[in-house]
């Protein structure tokens, strides 16, 4: 049973998190809230931006925070699954006797940071999926549980798409977030470049350990939600399918493929943390409409139309959001 | 904290709203009603009822708000939860009203939060949300029934203006209909006889709308006239009496004092009688024989006034005991109730006599005033319009029966003095005149006017006829149709119409 000391413990370290990670992130307050509520919410994470913009500084920060170990998997086309999980090996016992014993792989880590996991084969991207999803790694015929708290946090630049593998929707599903780093305006830049001037090195220090976000995860999971708030989440999940007869002709239009249930799941989850990060008790509609962009920017597949017009699946997003909020208003 | 209390600001605020949320459609849809009622009886081209219609779309207005306002305004705890969070609550009101039920640590400390919250917050923040079509709606319904009900109630009617002279005919009409009803109000009728009288002004209002034609409404009038007439005659039983009791010798006098209606008369003729019966014993019977036998001779009624003051009177006359003692006393007794109940009966039928005459006067002065307007209509006569003079050799005009003046076909010319009803009409040889002072109505005016059909050349019945029947009426205005023949001409002008 939730008490007032774990909604205040979580407030404080919440809190805490955030200004460690300030450290060393700047501007991009809104990925680096979303990627934290991500990790609260047990979610996995695809960061999506242009070289240098810092996406692989904020993983490296948020594993200092959050002091997991962490690990690096620059992802290329010649790596192989086994690179990913591990393999067995033949090693030579002190009798002398030649055995197979199980090297793992970097994935048994609890934060995961997959850089670039667009440029790896299918088959090396498959391999991280079964971790993301059962938090479990199989080989040689044998399953290997992996440490929690788990996540990954993959990267994929917007660019240089030639000679990538783009991730199927079935595994860009398992993502919770797709976040953006966008490019720094020039007041950022010109801290970024002084920032680290003076050294490279994240600055970020641990302040929570595992088992603090184990908690606050079982905490945030009380967070009350009420049925007309989980009614608009989820009928802004079912407003991006264009087949279902209730859509409106703007997603008939320009959507060709519509969000998952865990689309529902996603917004709910982290609608939870995002409320008791800000120091509510209940999700609310802006709770739903801030984290549609981030659960729905990968799900939704716009259309041959809204690619030659130009509307972003941002745009979707937003049009999306004002139809459904007018619906349930007319209630 | 219960929710009624924390609620309460902002729930009259809600109601605030909700009431002028729902003043605007009711008040369009009670514009919209008045306009319609408006419109429907401009189309019929009456006035329209201001106080039923006031009545009715307020009804509609009543109806319409509390409808809309307990249907779809009525600030329930959910709706006021849902619009408290919209001043910044993030949906911290509707979770605490959600969960009011749910013991749990979560739910009690959304609780403590949600109140805390909304003890800050402030109704004033909450805006108060109005439809501004319908506020256009109400306004645009409201004007058009403004204006509907401003415009007068002959705006759609698709017959020419009316010019002066029909608006006076229409007043004319008017202001007879109402001092026959002031008349008849403030008489001292019995009820009965006032209601009668009310039927036939309210049958003659009704005809003479029916008509524009002015002979025609004088033809109607003169009906009504003659109906109203009739009714009250039947009330002067006096003469009829009196003239019953004129044929005997014993009860002439008495007869001749009856039908003069001077109760002065009576109470003489009263009193000679009674010396006459003292002196004559053998009279008393032979005097109420004869008055009972006269009364079965008048035709008139037992339960009439006088008819019963009368039998009364020959009946105590048969009982009293010639040879008593006291005959004097009980004789002298005896006409002094028959001297009152006489003279109560004469009074009231004077009283009758008198309205009759008011009445008689009214109605005629309606007539000549609307004969005169109808001659004042036509202006100058024979003033070339259109060829209708007569003379001009138009078959139609030939034929019209003012080619025969009725002036100068009625017997008037040959009235015999002394007969003409009520004596004050004009003496002998004027008759004559009359007929000719028939001609000076000129009824070729008439004839022109209005009923000539050029195409056809023919007249319409119902207009000569009118004509005709106008004359004929006023012949009888000015004394030039004798008594004995009126009745006679009746008959004919009924079998013409």
């Amino acid at each position: 049973m939730i008490t007032e000391k774990d909604i205040a413990f979580f407030a404080e370290k919440s809190k805490q998190i955030m200004t460690e990670l300030s450290k060393d992130m700047v501007g991009q307050k809104e990925v680096v809230e979303q990627t934290v509520i991500a990790m609260i919410a047990g979610g996995n994470v695809l960061l999506e931006g242009v070289p240098g913009v810092g996406k692989t500084r904020l993983v490296r920060s948020v594993g200092k925070t959050f002091s997991l170990p962490f690990s690096r998997i620059q992802f290329t086309p010649d790596l192989m699954p086994a690179d990913v999980t591990g393999t067995n090996i033949i090693e030579r016992d002190e009798n002398g006797q030649n055995r197979l014993k199980f090297q793992k792989g970097p994935i048994f880590s609890n934060i995961i940071l997959a850089d670039e996991i667009n440029r790896a084969t299918p088959k090396t991207q498959s391999a991280l999926l079964e971790a993301m999803q059962e938090h479990t790694v199989t080989a040689g015929g044998r399953t290997y549980s992996l440490d929690e708290p788990f996540f990954v946090l993959a990267t994929q630049n917007p660019i240089e798409q030639d000679g990538t593998y783009p991730l199927p929707e079935a595994q860009m599903d398992r993502f919770m977030f797709k976040l953006v780093v966008e490019f720094p305006g020039i007041e950022e830049l010109t801290e970024i470049v002084t920032m680290t001037q003076a050294t490279m090195e994240e600055r970020a220090e641990a302040v929570l350990t595992g088992g603090d976000l184990l908690a606050m995860r079982e905490a945030a999971k009380e967070i009350l939600v009420i049925d007309d708030v989980l009614n608009y989440a989820m009928l802004l999940v079912t407003a991006t399918h264009p087949e279902i007869k209730t859509s409106s002709e703007f997603a008939k239009k320009n959507i060709r493929f519509g969000a998952s249930p865990r689309a529902g799941q996603a917004l709910i989850t982290a609608g939870k943390v995002r409320a008791l990060m800000d120091g509510r008790f209940n999700v609310s509609y802006d709770d739903i409409n801030a984290l549609a962009y981030p659960v729905l920017r990968h799900r939704v597949k716009p259309s041959f139309n809204a690619i030659t017009e130009k509307i972003t699946v941002d745009d979707i997003i937003e049009k999306l959001i004002e139809e459904t909020s007018k619906k349930i208003k007319k209630r | 904290m219960k929710l009624n209390k924390l609620f309460a600001s902002f729930k009259r605020k809600l109601v605030l709203e909700g009431v002028l949320r729902s003043f605007f459609p009711a008040l369009a849809a009670a514009g919209i009603s008045a306009f319609v009622f408006s419109l429907v009886y401009h189309i019929l081209l009456e006035k329209t009822p201001v106080a039923i219609m006031a009545v009715i779309c307020g009804g509609i207005f009543a109806v319409t708000f509390l409808t809309v306002f307990f249907a779809r305004y009525f600030p329930t705890m959910k709706k006021i939860a849902s619009r408290v969070d919209g001043i910044g609550l993030k949906e911290r009101a509707s979770t605490m009203l959600d969960n009011s039920e749910n013991s749990s640590s979560m739910a009690s400390m959304q609780r403590e939060d949600a109140v805390i919250h909304i003890k800050k917050a402030a109704a004033k923040d909450m805006k108060i949300y109005f439809s501004r079509k319908m506020a256009v709606l109400c306004a645009i319904s409201v004007f058009m029934a403004a204006l509907m009900l401003s415009l007068p109630h002959d705006i759609l009617s698709f017959a020419e203006p009316k010019d002066e002279n029909e608006l006076k005919q229409e007043q004319i009409i008017k202001d007879m209909i109402e001092e026959l009803r002031e008349e008849v109000k403030n008489s001292q009728l019995e009820e009965e006889l006032k209601d009668k009288i009310d039927e036939i002004i309210d049958k003659l209002e009704e005809d003479i709308e029916k008509t524009d034609s002015t002979l025609e409404q004088v033809g109607k009038i003169e009906e009504a006239k003659k109906e109203i007439s009739d009714l009250l005659e039947k009330e002067l039983t006096k003469n009829k009496i009196g003239e019953a009791l004129q044929k005997y010798e014993l009860t002439k006098a008495l007869g001749l004092a009856i039908s003069s209606g001077d109760t002065e008369k009576v109470s003489l003729v009263l009193d000679g009688l009674e010396i006459m019966l003292k002196q004559n014993k053998e009279l008393v019977k032979e005097l109420a024989e004869t008055v009972k036998k006269a009364l079965e001779e008048s035709g008139v009624e037992a339960g009439d006034e006088l008819y019963d003051a009368l039998y009364n009177f020959a009946e105590s006359l048969e009982k009293i005991d010639i040879q008593g003692t006291e005959f004097e006393k009980e004789l002298g007794e005896i006409f002094d109730k028959a001297e009152e109940e006489i003279n109560a009966a004469l009074e009231k039928q004077k009283i009758i006599e008198s309205e009759k005459e008011k009445l008689e006067d009214i109605m005629s002065g309606a007539k000549e005033e609307l004969l005169e307007n109808k001659e004042g209509e036509e202006g100058t006569p024979q003033t070339g319009e259109g060829g209708k003079e007569p003379g001009e050799g138009e078959e139609g005009q030939g034929e019209q029966p003012g080619g025969n003046q009725p002036g100068g076909d009625q017997p008037g010319g040959n009235q015999p003095g002394g007969d003409k009803p009520g004596g004050d009409k004009p003496g002998d040889g004027e008759g004559g005149d009359k007929g000719t002072d028939g001609g000076d109505y000129s009824g070729e005016d008439d004839r022109t006017e209005g009923i000539y059909d050029p195409i056809s050349g023919k007249v319409s019945y119902g207009e000569v006829f009118a004509v005709y029947y106008a004359e004929y009426l006023k012949a009888i205005e000015k004394g030039n149709v004798p008594e004995y023949l009126q009745e006679i001409m009746d008959i004919y002008f009924a079998e013409l119409n």
